[in-house]
């Protein structure tokens, strides 16, 4: 549909301080934090979107959705803007942003069901901010915690640097609305748990964007008792006995809040004051007085029994002052962006994967050895590292990290650099049955593997799509491969 | 006896003076006759250090302005070394030495040494030190050349004061071996102010503590004959302009000596900081990572430190 | 026009490590870069060409077989020759013997400019430049941050010049050598991902000393005048650092540290 003949429809629809034509603002829009690079020097290849708008209502979703479907108009779902996979690129001459700029109020704190419910356009970090004032958390935390919103967190399967203790998203939520292409509004009611048939709330936690739009959701509450929390550091010999250390410490049954392992190069960045060119084992111990302590002696007992391994204790202090500055803000995304256009490099990018204890450790050493061997600008790297941050009774994730000097056009930057490394990454993982993905999503940038994560599974995938957006409009190429958008990728 | 000639090339008389050491290294207990040539402003400076002090007769230079002119500089120290028969040469690595050095040394098929920094001498072999792959390793060079020692030097590597003769002897040489020149100087942009803090050897950051009082780290940096740098989190507070935020997606700099005060040290702001000589870290936090790199960690407020090391620089100012 | 940029490839300086029981820096697994200041050079004769396509830009580098990837490299930028000037027997040359090799070579031809760097990152003595000059017999100017194109191209050298702070402008006769100090100024244009495997092997000549006919006594180790005679690391004292307070003893230890070390 042509532009103007999309505004005027819109206009029908909503007020016309609900819909964005700035060009900067859509030239913004085209792509998210996965080509930042290439935005900050303005060589993007994709299309930018026709318009943004920003429904007040879910009713105002519905009838945006509808009309999208009935015309083929491609809709990003959008909320925090904080996406790293392409999750928010645009692969299509006609599509519009729904952004959840409006849906931003707070409808219920329940402190006696410990459960708060609030649209999809919350910022986490605003509502952790006002339960904590009350003695609570979401007890999520991701980086992007002070600029993410909730619409976005669920839609992606997010995952918070408290996950160990907490959960994932997934284990936070309790019901939540959401839309859906042919206009129908579903609300999953909030109860403590049912069996009432499959869990439906799964076929939205996760779904990127793809199948329905998050309206509201309703949250877990947690006590929260920061005085409690004990830290817990070592400098560990390789990246096995760290991996040791975080097992032992899940298999018997404590839950600290934060459990890492940094193997060498990745440690230099967080830690260069105190990692001594050694991997480094991180833990928190957090919650209650009793619990906390507990903890924290199920740490000490872990590490005792791998002290062959272990080289030195790390000073906790060191430990609370890191912390303390982990989180992103929009400062932070904004000095990058000035940064990336006076320097040429690139700080940060990362694959993240996940597998159980055994296969977890043999992912990392391959993929390791693979890119010193076979990476063909493995000279222009500056880091390669990996983290393990979040662990469960099965086995943990493994983040790998990389910075490289960018010594190519920037249009050519992510084929030259990060595609072949994230697959290399991919491809070793999936070799031996992890997965290619713990918590960013696939995005667009992954789905040529999409098939192959799920194997005879897809078909549950695919079905789901058929059945929801058989027109395909919702966040084209999201998950699901799209030959068209193949252009986009290589 | 050892004879020596000292380029004296810019107006700097004191850069050629301080090279009277490195000839003092050089033959010990030998005696020595330093000669010195060049510019005749600078000349008149000379007297009482240096035994000859040589013009030349006919004014020749006088006329074409010789500051910049290397070929005819190359020419009169050539013909001078016809006539003397020097030991060594040595010439103050300047811009304008930097280029001359290496075209006598063609002229008189000898070895030429760089920015020599030191110098080893039992007055037999003489061995000459130098740094080389950016300071990190130090070399150690002899001269295989039949020619004279040849050597430039960097200003402020050596030092000399003691007046050596009564009355310099002046000779006139009538050099014959002018050119025309092949280069010539246009105009002169003075000295810029150094707005990048790139250039500067002393730098004084102010990290997210210093935020209210942020302003009197220019009494600190004047003092200090540095400037003022920040880190990111006062540019986004606006208190100072992102031209002088260090950090990776700020400058990188290499500063002689860095002063960081308030400042916590993490990654970021670590990673512009390349090379620096030295480094005090003022925090009130002692864990805070950069404590860990600092020569020496203050622990305490920045403000409180500023007025109390002023005061202390200002007490000494006073005394002399 | 015909422009000669020389190119000197350096082991990466920032990251060399040094074998302290051998007492030698570890340049076998160093990765090879093109010295800073001379990549500059080559960005401002390859602005030229695109100035005037009709200008020829040869490079020229001295040194073992193994830096022909790099080499190639610089080609896929629109460069119309590569030298490559090696042979066993000029191996451990110093600057003297290096200028008068690479003087042999610029001999022979008739190049209208010859762009350099100033220094290397490696050796920085800043002598080849002015050395070749020298052999040459032509003029030579280091530190060159800008360059008026639109004048070269019409026969004048006009130089913007940094002399320890000051900037100068001079003008130069041609022929004659511009050693340019790395710059924002000049930028290497990025090879597209669809060249980064052109053959480029039809550009490069290698040139030996049969080509050059130099006597053995005149290069190599033999035909230096300046020999190492031994190497070692600066003596970096352990970073044992001191942590003081803000009362009056700490802030007279700042005090004396700022003044042993000549910052007062």
């Amino acid at each position: 549909m042509k532009t103007k003949d999309l505004l005027r429809e819109l206009e029908n629809m909503l007020t016309k301080d609900q819909i964005n034509t700035d060009e900067e603002d859509l030239y913004d829009a085209s792509a998210d934090r996965y080509k930042k690079y290439a935005k900050v020097r303005r060589v993007l290849d994709v299309p930018k979107p026709q318009a943004i708008v920003y429904p007040n209502t879910a009713e105002e979703v519905s009838k945006l959705l509808k009309f999208c479907n009935e015309n083929k108009i491609n809709v990003i779902p959008r909320s925090g803007k904080t996406a790293t996979e392409g999750g928010l690129e645009n692969w299509k001459e006609e599509t519009i942003v729904i952004d959840a700029k409006n849906l931003n109020k707070t409808i219920k704190i329940d402190e006696y069901n410990m459960q708060a419910t609030v649209q999809a356009g919350v910022v986490l970090g605003e509502l952790e901010e006002e339960l904590r004032k009350r003695g609570y958390t979401t007890g999520h935390s991701p980086q992007s915690k002070p600029v993410a919103k909730m619409g976005g967190l669920v839609a992606t399967r997010s995952i918070g640097q408290l996950s160990t203790l907490y959960g994932g998203i997934e284990d936070m939520v309790v019901g939540l609305e959401c839309v859906f292409p042919d206009g129908h509004i579903s609300r999953i009611k909030n109860v403590s748990r049912r069996a009432g048939g499959p869990d439906i709330r799964h076929i939205v936690i996760g779904n990127e964007g793809a199948l329905c739009y998050i309206t509201e959701v309703t949250v877990k509450l947690f006590k929260y008792f920061p005085e409690n929390n004990e830290f817990h550091g070592f400098l560990v010999k390789d990246m096995d006995t760290g991996i040791k250390v975080l097992r032992e410490v899940m298999v018997n049954g404590y839950r600290p809040s934060v459990a890492r392992c940094y193997s060498e190069e990745d440690a230099k960045q967080h830690f260069y004051h105190f990692y001594k060119d050694h991997c480094v084992v991180i833990f928190m111990a957090e919650g209650n007085k009793e619990i906390a302590e507990a903890t924290g002696k199920g740490i000490e007992m872990a590490a005792e029994k791998f002290k062959e391994g272990i080289v030195e204790k790390v000073d906790s202090g060191l430990l609370e002052e890191w912390f303390e500055n982990l989180n992103w803000s929009q400062q932070d995304i904004d000095d990058e962006y000035e940064g990336m256009l006076e320097n040429d490099s690139h700080t940060g990018f990362t694959t993240e994967v996940s597998g159980d204890w055994e296969t977890i450790i043999k992912i990392y050493h391959n993929v390791m050895k693979r890119i010193k061997e076979e990476y063909h600008r493995v000279e222009d790297l500056t880091l390669l590292g990996g983290h393990s941050s979040h662990s469960y009774i099965n086995g943990t994730n493994m983040y790998f990290v990389y910075n490289y000097e960018i010594h190519c056009a920037p249009e050519d930057e992510m084929r030259v650099y990060h595609h072949p490394m994230q697959r290399i990454i991919v491809e070793e993982t999936l070799k031996l049955g992890g997965s290619m993905c713990h918590h960013h999503g696939i995005g667009k940038f992954r789905n040529e593997w999409t098939k192959e994560e799920h194997g005879s599974a897809y078909y549950m995938l695919e079905k789901l799509k058929e059945s929801f957006d058989p027109n395909n409009i919702m966040n084209f190429g999201t998950i699901y491969p799209q030959e068209e958008g193949e252009k986009y990728q290589k | 006896m050892k004879k020596c000639l000292i380029y004296a090339g810019n107006e700097n008389a004191k850069e050629a003076v301080d090279l009277i050491e490195a000839v003092d290294h050089l033959y010990g207990q030998v005696n020595t006759r330093i000669y010195g040539f060049g510019d005749p402003k600078v000349l008149k400076s000379l007297e009482g250090y240096f035994d000859v002090l040589i013009r030349d007769e006919g004014s020749e230079l006088q006329k074409n302005d010789m500051k910049f002119d290397i070929i005819n500089i190359t020419n009169c120290l050539e013909e001078l070394y016809q006539a003397y028969d020097f030991d060594s040469i040595l010439i103050p690595a300047n811009y304008v030495g930097r280029m001359v050095a290496p075209r006598l040394s063609i002229r008189l098929e000898t070895g030429l040494v760089a920015d020599v920094t030191a110098i080893e001498s039992d007055g037999e072999n003489i061995e000459l030190i130098r740094p080389a792959y950016s300071g990190k390793l130090m070399a150690a060079i002899r001269n295989r050349g039949r020619g004279p020692l040849m050597m430039s030097v960097r200003q402020n590597v050596f030092q000399w004061e003691k007046l050596r003769v009564e009355k310099s002897q002046w000779k006139k040489f009538p050099f014959k071996n002018i050119e025309a020149s092949e280069v010539t100087l246009l105009w002169t942009e003075g000295q810029e102010a150094m707005e990048d803090i790139r250039e500067s050897e002393i730098l004084i950051a102010g990290g997210g503590g210093t935020a209210r009082y942020f302003d009197e780290l220019e009494d600190l940096a004047e003092a200090l004959q540095g400037r003022v740098a920040a880190s990111r989190k006062i540019i986004d507070q606006e208190i100072a302009p992102r031209s002088i935020q260090v950090g990776q997606s700020g400058k990188t700099i290499s500063p002689k000596l860095y002063i960081a005060i308030g400042i916590s040290g993490a990654i970021q702001h670590i990673e512009g900081l390349k090379n620096l000589d030295h480094l005090i870290a003022v925090n009130k936090k002692r864990h805070a990572p950069i404590c860990s790199i600092a020569d020496l960690v203050v622990e305490g407020d920045g403000k409180e430190f500023i007025e109390k090391l002023l005061r202390r620089i200002h007490r000494k100012d006073q005394e002399k | 026009m015909k422009i000669i940029c020389l190119v000197k490839f350096i082991p990466d300086v920032e990251n060399i490590q040094f074998d302290k029981k051998k007492n030698v820096l570890m340049r076998e697994n160093a990765k090879l870069t093109v010295n800073p200041d001379d990549e500059t050079a080559l960005a401002a004769a390859l602005k030229v060409k695109e100035l005037a396509p009709d200008t020829s830009v040869e490079i020229v580098t001295m040194g073992p077989k193994g830096v022909t990837r790099k080499f190639q490299d610089l080609l896929r930028r629109d460069v119309d020759k590569g030298i490559l000037i090696s042979d066993a027997l000029y191996v451990g040359s110093d600057t003297y013997a290096t200028s008068r090799i690479l003087g042999a070579y610029l001999k022979t031809q008739q190049a209208d400019c010859i762009f350099t760097g100033t220094h290397s990152l490696d050796g920085d003595t800043s002598h080849v430049p002015a050395q070749i000059a020298e052999i040459l017999g032509i003029p030579q100017m280091n530190n060159v941050i800008t360059l008026d194109m639109d004048q070269l191209l019409q026969g004048k050298a006009l130089l913007q010049v940094n002399s320890e702070g000051d900037t100068l402008h001079f003008q130069m006769n041609l022929p004659g050598i511009i050693s340019f100090e790395k710059s924002r100024e000049y930028k290497m244009p990025y090879i597209r991902y669809e060249d980064f495997q052109r053959d480029v092997s039809d550009k490069i000549k290698i040139f030996s000393n049969e080509d050059l006919q130099l006597k053995e006594e005149e290069v190599g180790l033999t035909g230096s005048l300046t020999e190492v005679s031994r190497t070692f690391m600066k003596e970096v004292s352990k970073k044992d650092s001191i942590t003081v307070k803000n009362d009056d003893e700490g802030i007279e230890r700042v005090y004396q540290f700022l003044k042993e070390k000549g910052y007062l």
